[in-house]
């Protein structure tokens, strides 16, 4: 008799695909995505072929569509990967379900990977979509067989290195946001990391020889032939780098050579598995614990016991008080129980941000002005994206995390508006907002100081025209005022709407990507690539705008007058209009004044939203329109209202007083059937 | 006075419909249970009464108020327990039990009286400390009854309060659910844990597939279906043609001889227990035991259900 083979049985991951496969979700996100990938693909291709004045004109054009999509795909694996998975564990961990999986015959690495594999596989779907357009690229020439196999390979190494990073974020951490914050925050220092320590450690021993950081370090390593390009030692764990660095420079690189330069990242995928599965068990019922919370405390046991000892209550500004709540208890806990605590507690989370940056600064002040300058700039992006992050997952778990710790029901039944929890809930946000102010404004005001007159005008590049630095301050501080309560107020509706908090938290990122990218791909890069000429002008020069990124953006990169249009780019060129006029002033207050009054309405519309329709969200009756008698969804309830109502007008249904009850009986089964067993609508 | 007064309730969850014309009037000081099993509409009414549903047809009153109409006010008439514990888990039973008293609106110099009172009652003084998530199911389930206790609210709506407890914890919750109801508080309790329902309820609903099949008080719904009380019986002497003659008594169904006992199923309102006994004496019989068995809620509950689901 043959001996049957062992079956493969992969319960997880077979539970995992079916429950995606179950979701409309699923497929309408394959279908919207490869809509978009195959459109802009074809508009590409569309503006090769209209280029070109014969089919021979189109030979070797593949190689920049190829490296178009590649980007995208890399960027969608950066983005989209780590949201994806960061809430494997987490989410059974929440719905504590993940000790009915230890109970179960499947050991740690089982569950570690066939998790991993239910996130893979969606995500090498979705990357599959982009083969046509690829197969496409190919055929058109310019893209060798290594670029095309070395994608594919890289695009794997990337998508188990994010997978993997977000998967023992997942093991660590207690829940979804948490997870989902880190994944981002260790990805961005795995990424980045590496050129932040260089530039550090060039900065603090002046070591700039040959204009790059470290180059005898560099030199050596490219001698060994580990390196081949400058980007490759700064960001050695960074796929994507790593990969258009080795494949796209000529058609030389080998497939042997992009394999060697993976390794980095497989290393990374190797760690980052093995600290999931050591965390998986470890951390399977860990306690509640905030760190900063904890150092808190500590810091305040201090304080009393230095207190006590000068037998004075307040000698280092502690003053003993309730902890309890007094008038608004769930913006109590929200300001005195979250991660960033009481008042008293934020000017230390303030130096906690900002005294390393100011040594970042203060090692660029070191060498000179422009580095100091470039440090800022550097960091404001940082910054930025780390406080929106913070701000958003925060902002969604508002109520999505009530929901999932299933208090939400309990917070709904007491006798407080709406509106008035959503507003007591939000104070906590706005003091994380305020924090992340204090950074922001220390990197505006530094930049704006080098803008003032630190830096030469020479140092703008291209003769472009030195900035102004009132404009300047008003759009950054502006920017910093509206566009974090206005994205906080956007995921706050998104974790009303959306019941699952993983899901909300997703849909969040990918709405707040969608708002900045957007019309750029959907308006901007189809015009572009028709038709160069139209976007140059007013008012098509202006839609970028609609895009809430490009103002921040383009303020800090001095290129806001640029949005004027190149009819009066050419003036400025031509020395028609003068840098420092009050024309120019005028111009860039105008535009800022514009922007924000649109991103305001925003932020205003998506608050109102939110409070007037607060009671709907949270799932309970309304406590404003029903005071009047309305009665909601009247739709499917009416008529079946109606429906029973006929139907009682033959049979009218006895109504149970006890009364009645006690003399004579309750109904039976058969009696009730005859007057309720109406047809739904 | 009624507190609950429900007439006609349907509610609809896309297309399925999860309570079918429901009526039910709760007067003040009633412990009213509600049976059925999952998926039966049980939960579905509870959260119309505690205004957690915003999509129902019928007329909701609690203590005269309508639910639709006003339901701010109605969620200060009500405490309401769900059939799970939501935790703040960075909070301790003192800072849970402020935060629902400063959200009930309680005056500030009371909160310490009543939160002591509370506490007491549930016989959670001791862990005024501890954090919440560090407590035991059957424990938090006490504070949840403590939480909804804060603001003295005229109807307890509880829904599967004993589910998930241990033995322990569960006589705990009824001893508890007693006191409440020798404090005359008004209270809907489902559960699927039928006799201890049977204990403790002045009337109890049994629901299913979203229609309610009986209510009225235990006794009540027996009578009604016609459920026999089984005696057991030991006699010392040994009497000839006992069984027979206890057969032709009317309201004896059967008289069964089983080892060492008389099995005697009876209607109870053609024969009383006591008058069995009589009989028994009359007949010579030296009885050794008596015992009626308990009213079995669990065959009333199968009699009147197909377990059928909404």
């Amino acid at each position: 008799m043959i001996p049957r083979p062992p079956r493969i049985s992969l319960p997880l991951l077979a539970k995992e695909l079916i429950e995606q496969a179950a979701r409309k979700r699923t497929y309408f996100v394959r279908v919207f995505y490869a809509v978009l990938l195959q459109f802009f693909g074809l508009l590409m291709f569309a503006e090769r072929f209209s280029n070109s004045s014969n089919a021979w004109g189109m030979l070797g054009q593949g190689r920049d569509l190829f490296t178009f999509m590649t980007a995208l795909q890399f960027a969608g694996v950066y983005f989209f990967m780590p949201a994806l998975v960061c809430g494997v564990i987490t989410s059974e961990k929440e719905r504590d379900s993940l000790m009915l999986l230890f109970l179960t015959k499947l050991g740690p690495w089982t569950i570690l990977i066939e998790k991993l594999l239910s996130r893979l596989i969606p995500m090498g779907t979705l990357l599959l979509l982009c083969l046509p357009l690829q197969a496409l690229a190919y055929s058109l020439g310019g893209v060798s067989p290594t670029m095309l196999w070395g994608s594919l390979w890289m695009l794997l190494v990337v998508m188990v290195q994010t997978a993997t990073l977000a998967l023992a974020c997942s093991c660590w951490f207690r829940t979804t946001s948490a997870a989902f914050i880190s994944s981002y925050c260790v990805g961005f220092l795995m990424l980045f990391g590496p050129f932040a320590m260089i530039m550090i450690v060039a900065l603090l021993f002046n070591d700039f020889r040959g204009g790059f950081p470290l180059q005898p370090f560099f030199n050596s390593m490219k001698s060994l032939g580990i390196v081949q390009s400058e980007e490759q030692l700064l960001f050695p764990f960074f796929g994507a780098i790593q990969f258009f660095a080795t494949a796209t420079r000529g058609l030389s690189g080998s497939l042997g050579r992009i394999v060697i330069v993976s390794i980095p990242s497989m290393m990374t995928c190797v760690v980052f598995l093995v600290a999931a599965r050591m965390f998986l068990v470890k951390r399977a019922f860990a306690a509640p614990f905030n760190p900063l919370v904890e150092a808190f405390r500590g810091i305040e046991s201090g304080l009393d016991r230095v207190n006590q000892a000068t037998r004075s209550p307040t000698l280092i500004g502690r003053r003993e008080s309730t902890n309890l709540p007094v008038e608004d208890p769930i913006a109590w806990r929200e300001t005195e129980k979250r991660s960033i605590g009481r008042t008293r507690h934020i000017p230390f989370v303030i130096l906690l941000i900002v005294l390393p940056m100011l040594g970042l600064l203060w090692l660029g002040l070191i060498r000179d002005h422009e580095w100091c300058f470039g440090i800022a700039m550097l960091l404001t992006p940082v910054v930025w994206f780390g406080g929106l992050v913070t701000v958003a997952v925060r902002s969604v778990s508002l109520i999505a995390g009530e929901r999932s710790h299933q208090t939400l029901d309990i917070l709904s039944t007491l006798p407080i508006t709406g509106k008035e929890i959503l507003l007591q809930k939000f104070k906590g946000i706005s003091r994380l907002i305020y924090v992340i102010w204090v950074p922001l404004a220390l990197l505006m005001t530094v930049s704006a100081i080098f803008r003032a007159g630190w830096l030469p005008s020479s140092f703008w590049p291209g003769g472009r025209w030195p900035p102004q630095v009132i404009p300047y301050l008003f759009t950054a501080a502006l920017s910093a005022i509206v566009y974090l309560p206005m994205i906080a107020w956007m995921c706050v509706l998104i974790g009303m709407l959306v019941r699952n908090q993983g899901r909300a938290i997703i849909t969040s990122l990918a709405a707040i990507i969608g708002w900045c990218a957007l019309p750029f791909l959907v308006i901007l890069l189809p015009l572009e690539l028709l038709s160069r000429s139209a976007i140059n002008d007013l008012p098509l020069s202006w839609v970028p705008l609609l895009s809430p990124v490009t103002l921040p953006v383009m303020n800090e990169a001095n290129e806001v007058l640029e949005l004027w249009g190149g009819s009066f780019r050419s003036r400025l060129y031509n020395g028609v209009a003068q840098p420092n006029s009050v024309e120019i002033f005028v111009r860039l207050m105008f535009l800022s004044t514009c922007n924000f009054v649109w991103y305001g309405g925003w932020w205003f519309f998506l608050r109102r939203i939110c409070l007037e329709n607060a009671d709907r969200f949270l799932g309970r009756m309304d406590t404003v329109s029903n005071e009047h008698g309305n009665r909601p969804n009247r739709g499917w309830s009416q008529r079946i209202e109606e429906r029973a109502m006929d139907s009682h007008t033959t049979a009218p249904p006895p109504v149970q007083t006890p009364e009645a009850l006690s003399s004579e009986g309750p109904p039976l089964a058969t009696e009730i059937t005859t007057f309720v067993d109406i047809p739904p609508t | 006075m009624l507190v609950v007064d429900v007439q006609n309730l349907w509610v609809r969850y896309g297309k399925l419909v999860a309570v079918r014309g429901i009526n039910l009037q709760i007067p003040k000081g009633e412990v009213f249970g509600f049976i059925g099993p999952n998926g039966a509409g049980k939960s579905s009414t509870i959260k119309v009464l505690a205004t957690l549903l915003r999509e129902f047809v019928g007329r909701v009153k609690v203590n005269g108020i309508d639910v639709l109409r006003n339901p701010q006010l109605v969620r200060e008439k009500i405490g309401y327990v769900p059939d799970f514990f939501g935790v703040y888990e960075d909070l301790t039973v003192e800072e849970y039990l402020h935060f629902f008293a400063a959200a009930y609106r309680i005056e500030r110099s009371q909160r310490k009286t009543i939160i002591g009172d509370v506490l007491s009652l549930t016989d959670l003084s001791h862990k005024l400390d501890s954090p919440v998530d560090g407590l035991s199911r059957g424990m938090k389930q006490r504070l949840s009854l403590a939480r909804v206790l804060l603001h003295d609210p005229d109807l307890l709506l509880l829904d599967e309060p004993a589910s998930g407890l241990d033995p322990r914890a569960r006589i705990e919750m009824r001893e508890l659910l007693k006191a409440l109801k020798e404090m005359g508080k008004t209270i809907l309790i489902s559960s699927h844990i039928l006799h201890e329902l049977a204990q403790l309820c002045t009337r109890i609903g049994i629901i299913e597939a979203g229609q309610m099949v009986a209510q009225g008080s235990v006794n009540e719904i027996y009578q009604q279906l016609g459920v026999l009380r089984i005696v057991h019986v030991q006699v010392a002497n040994s009497l000839e043609g006992l069984a027979d003659k206890l057969r032709q008594i009317p309201g004896i169904e059967s008289a069964e001889e089983q080892v060492d006992r008389l099995a005697i199923r009876l209607h109870e309102d053609q024969t009383s227990i006591e008058d069995l006994h009589d009989h028994l004496v009359k007949f010579g019989a030296r009885i050794r035991m008596f015992q009626p068995e308990a009213m079995d809620m669990e065959t009333a509950f199968m009699k009147l259900t197909e377990g059928k689901t909404a």
